[in-house]
C-alpha cells in the first residue's frame, strides 16, 4: 500500500507543480512516515519474541536432556548409578539364594545324622531284645532253681530265697526294658515325621532355590536392557538437542534480516521527513526542490552496501553477508 | 567463574540474538540501547566483554567507546564492533576510539564464540 501511495505522489507531482498538489503531499507524507515506523516496529517485536522462544526452546531441550541424564545416569557424586544398582541387586540376590542352598545342604545334612541316629536306636532296640531274653532265661532259671529248692527241702531254703531274688530282678529288668522300648519307640516317631518333613523341603527347596535364582536373573536383565535402550534414546535426544541448537543458531543468522531492514526503513523515514521539510518550504518560497537535496542529507547515514546501491540504481545481491565478515585489531 | 558480558544496541531483536548466542557460552548478559544508557548501566562495574553497535541514537558506538576507554573499569575490556558498516574509515574510527575488533552483521553464532574465545583470556 506505500509503495502505491508513493507513485500516486509521485505522478501528482509530475503532473502538476502547484501550492495545492504539494499541499497534498503534504498530507499524505505523515501518514506513509508513520505507516513505515509502526511496520518497522512490529517486525522488530515479531524477531524479538522469536527468539524469545528459541532461548525457551533451547534451555527446556537442554534441561530435559540433563534431567533424564541424571535419572539414568550417574545419580551424583553420592548415589549409585542404575547399573551398578542392578549389579549390586544381582549380587544381593545371588548372595541370599547361595544362604538359602546352604541352609537347604545343613538341612539334608540334618536329614543325614537322622538316618544315622534312627540306625543306631534300631540298634539299640536290638540290644534291649537281648536284655529281655535274658530276663526271661533269668526268671526260667529262678523258678528251675526255686523247683530243685524245693525238691532239696529244709537245705534248699536259702537257695529258694535267692531265687526269689533273681526272679524279682528279671521281673524289674523286664519293667525297664519295656519303659525304655516305649521311649525309644515315641523317639523314633519322632525322628521319622522330623526326618521325612525335612526331607520333603530338602527336595523342594532345591528346585525352587533354583527357579527363583533363574527368574530374578531375568527380572534384572530385562530391567538392564530397557535401561540401556532408555539410556541410548537419551543419547539420541542429546543428539537432536545438539541439532536444534545448530538449527537456532542458523534461524539467528536469517533473523538477522530484520536490523538490516530496520535501519534501511528508518533512513526511509529521514528522507521522507527530509521531503516534508523541503516540500513545505517550496510553499512558502515557491522554488521546486531537486532529488540532490531530497537525498543527500539522507545519503551521509547509509551503512550498507546495498543502500548505496539503490541510490545509484544498481543491483544487490538478495544474500548480504555470510557472518564471516571479521577483523580483530 | 561466571563472565559478564555488555550488550550495546538500539535494536531490542540484536541484543535478544546477541544474548542468546552469550548465554549459550556461560555469559551473564547486561543490556544497553544506545552508549549512554550503556554507561549508566556499567557504572563503576567491571565486565568481561563489551559488543556494541555503531550507529545508535543519543550515542553512538564510537563515543561511547571513548568514554569507556577514559574510565578505570573499561579501560582495557575488550570491546567487539558489532555492525552493518563495512567503510574503510569508519572502522578506522572504530580502531582508534580503541575498539578490539570489528563484526560484520549479520553474525553466525559459532563464529561470534570464536571470536570472543580469542579476545576474552
Amino acid at each position: 500500500m506505500i509503495h502505491l501511495l508513493i507513485e500516486r505522489l509521485r505522478n501528482l507531482l509530475r503532473s502538476r507543480w502547484n501550492k495545492g498538489a504539494v499541499t497534498e503531499c503534504l498530507t499524505a507524507l505523515p501518514v506513509l512516515r508513520r505507516q513505515i515506523h509502526e511496520a518497522n516496529a512490529q517486525v522488530e517485536t515479531a524477531v524479538t519474541n522469536v527468539c524469545n522462544s528459541f532461548q525457551g526452546i533451547a534451555d527446556r531441550s537442554q534441561a530435559s536432556v540433563e534431567r533424564t541424564r541424571e535419572i539414568l545416569g550417574t545419580g551424583g557424586e553420592a548415589g549409585l548409578s542404575f547399573e551398578q544398582s542392578i549389579e549390586a541387586s544381582r549380587a544381593t540376590i545371588s548372595t541370599l539364594v547361595d544362604r538359602i542352598e546352604h541352609g537347604g545342604r545343613l538341612a539334608a545334612l540334618a536329614v543325614q545324622h537322622m538316618d544315622e541316629i534312627d540306625t543306631t536306636v534300631r540298634g539299640m532296640e536290638n540290644l534291649l531284645d537281648e536284655v529281655e531274653k535274658i530276663a526271661l532265661t533269668s526268671k526260667l532259671v529262678a523258678l528251675n532253681a526255686k523247683i530243685e529248692a524245693v525238691h532239696v527241702g529244709a537245705l534248699g531254703a536259702g537257695f529258694e530265697v535267692v531265687a526269689d531274688e533273681i526272679s524279682r530282678h528279671a521281673e524289674r529288668t523286664n519293667e525297664l526294658t519295656e519303659g525304655i522300648s516305649h521311649r525309644i519307640g515315641d523317639t523314633r516317631a519322632t525322628i521319622h515325621t522330623a526326618t521325612e518333613k525335612l526331607r520333603g523341603y530338602v527336595q523342594e527347596d532345591h528346585a525352587r532355590s533354583e527357579e527363583c535364582r533363574r527368574k530374578a536373573g531375568e527380572v534384572l536383565e530385562t530391567l538392564l536392557q530397557s535401561h540401556r535402550r532408555a539410556a541410548e534414546s537419551v543419547e539420541l535426544i542429546s543428539g537432536e538437542s545438539t541439532q536444534l541448537t545448530g538449527d537456532i543458531s542458523r534461524a539467528i543468522l536469517h533473523l538477522q534480516f530484520q536490523d538490516r531492514f530496520s535501519q534501511r526503513v528508518a533512513h526511509v523515514e529521514e528522507a521522507l521527513e527530509k521531503m516534508e521539510t523541503l516540500l513545505g518550504q517550496s510553499i512558502s518560497t515557491g522554488a521546486q526542490p531537486t532529488s540532490n537535496e531530497l537525498l543527500s542529507e539522507v545519503a551521509s547515514s547509509y551503512s550498507m552496501q546495498e543502500e548505496r546501491h539503490a541510490q545509484a540504481g544498481l543491483q544487490t545481491s538478495a544474500e548480504a553477508n555470510d557472518g564471516v565478515d571479521v577483523e580483530l585489531f | 567463574m561466571t563472565r559478564t558480558a555488555l550488550i550495546v544496541d538500539d535494536s531490542s531483536s540484536v541484543r535478544q540474538m546477541v544474548g542468546y548466542t552469550l548465554r549459550q557460552a556461560g555469559f551473564t548478559v547486561v543490556e544497553g540501547q544506545n552508549g549512554a544508557d550503556a554507561l549508566e548501566k556499567l557504572g563503576d562495574q567491571r565486565v568481561n566483554l563489551v559488543i556494541t553497535d555503531l550507529n545508535m541514537p543519543v550515542m553512538d558506538g564510537i563515543e561511547f567507546i571513548r568514554q569507556l576507554r577514559s574510565k578505570p573499569n573499561g579501560k582495557y575490556t575488550p570491546v567487539l564492533m558489532l555492525t552493518t558498516e563495512n567503510q574503510a574509515e569508519k572502522k578506522q574510527a572504530g580502531r582508534a576510539a580503541g575498539a578490539t575488533g570489528w563484526i560484520i552483521k549479520p553474525f553466525q553464532p559459532e563464529k561470534l564464540l570464536e571470536v570472543v574465545a580469542k579476545v576474552v583470556p
